[in-house]
């Protein structure tokens, strides 16, 4: 062998170990079984999580909700004989919030939340739920499944209604043109009840924006469409849309606290006549997460 | 013959009370009534996604430290997701 094949050869042996060095922190299963040349010092092989190069952080809990005192104009959301009242309505949820990968995370949580009238007691209703999701990012977009349990009761927690399993699929997205954030979010669920006449599957198409006019103050807007196709019991074969549409100023008090002054107005239209109805709601809305 | 009859009457009043609450009308209205619920907990949803968690003290110390981060990791930190 010749000194100058010496020379190349320790050169290629450096940029080979250098090379192998690298690909121990990005990692691949293949690469980690390439014996590195034996003057390296030998090192324990690392998990595969870590030579990928992301550790699960601990799960991160947290409180958010909103409280939200309106006035309607259909209280019962009846086709005729509107009742205008106003309720007090608090949302509230706790979540556990995690990462599996850094494209893939999930969400456990539990919410609670009602409507309560002064005058139209008729329409007092609570919602405890139970559920969990798995969100995976793919190209900015995010797929979202979902598993809820769900309890309704008649009043505020007065008396069970009715027990539901939803399992739902969304697709959404965030953009930014400007100063406006444009969230589009398309979600398909089918409800399983042991009340037959709540089973059915919805859809909705949802655009969220949000335009930002200083640091502190923003208008939104909520618009959606909601189609049902009821399936079992006295509903089967029920057909309804609901047309919303929301616009409503918002004031950031801090990071984690908003409050937003707004209205919306829904259209239902059913393939049941009675089943139609026209709604206004108004009122300021307190949000906060901690 | 007295508790035969105040037997009777119970069974009665029970099963009136029992079609009273299987009323068909009832049944086909009670899913309507968390309607603006659900309509409310969507436009909630999309307020409260923007806002911040405040950072826990008490979390921060206990999360391990990351390693560097590697070449093409997610530039989303934290773990609140839509």
């Amino acid at each position: 062998m010749t000194r100058r094949d010496g020379v190349q050869s320790r050169v290629r042996a450096r940029g080979a170990a250098g090379l192998i060095a690298s690909w121990g922190v990005v990692g691949t299963p293949t690469l980690a079984h390439t014996a590195e040349p034996s003057w390296l010092p030998q090192r324990a092989e690392a998990p595969a999580i870590e030579r990928n190069g992301f550790v699960p952080a601990a799960p991160t809990w947290s409180v958010v909700g909103t409280l939200a005192p309106s006035y309607t104009t259909n209280a019962l959301f009846r086709r005729d004989d509107r009742r205008r009242d106003v309720f007090f309505e608090p949302d509230v949820s706790l979540r556990l919030d995690g990462k599996l990968t850094p494209d893939l995370s999930y969400r456990l949580y539990t919410r609670s939340s009602f409507e309560a009238f002064a005058r139209e007691r008729l329409g007092d209703v609570a919602i405890a739920r139970f559920g969990g999701r798995l969100t995976q990012n793919v190209g900015g977009w995010r797929l979202t499944g979902n598993y809820e349990n769900r309890y309704d009761f008649d009043g505020i927690y007065r008396n069970l209604g009715f027990i539901s399993h939803d399992v739902s699929g969304s697709v959404g997205r965030d953009f930014t043109v400007g100063n406006a954030t444009l969230s589009p979010l398309l979600l398909l669920t089918y409800r399983f009840s042991d009340l037959a006449e709540a089973r059915r599957y919805r859809f909705d198409a949802l655009l969220g924006m949000e335009f930002k006019l200083t640091e502190k103050w923003s208008i939104i807007s909520t618009p959606f469409f909601e189609a049902f196709w009821f399936t079992d019991g006295l509903n089967a074969g029920r057909r309804d849309q609901i047309y919303s549409a929301s616009l409503g100023l918002k004031y950031n008090i801090t990071d984690s606290i908003s409050l937003t002054t707004s209205g919306a107005y829904e259209i239902r239209s059913s393939n049941v006549p009675l089943r139609h109805y026209r709604d206004l709601t108004i009122g300021p809305k307190l949000d906060f997460a901690f | 013959m007295r508790r035969w009859s105040a037997i009777g009457a119970l069974v009665s009043l029970a099963c009136a009370a029992g079609i009273a609450g299987a009323n068909p009308q009832d049944r086909a209205d009670r899913p309507e009534r968390s309607l603006r619920l659900d309509h409310d907990s969507m436009r909630n949803d999309y307020r409260e996604d923007r806002l911040k968690i405040p950072a826990h003290p008490l979390f921060e110390e206990q999360r391990p430290a990351q390693p560097p981060k590697a070449k093409g990791s997610s530039k989303r930190d934290g773990a609140a997701s839509r």
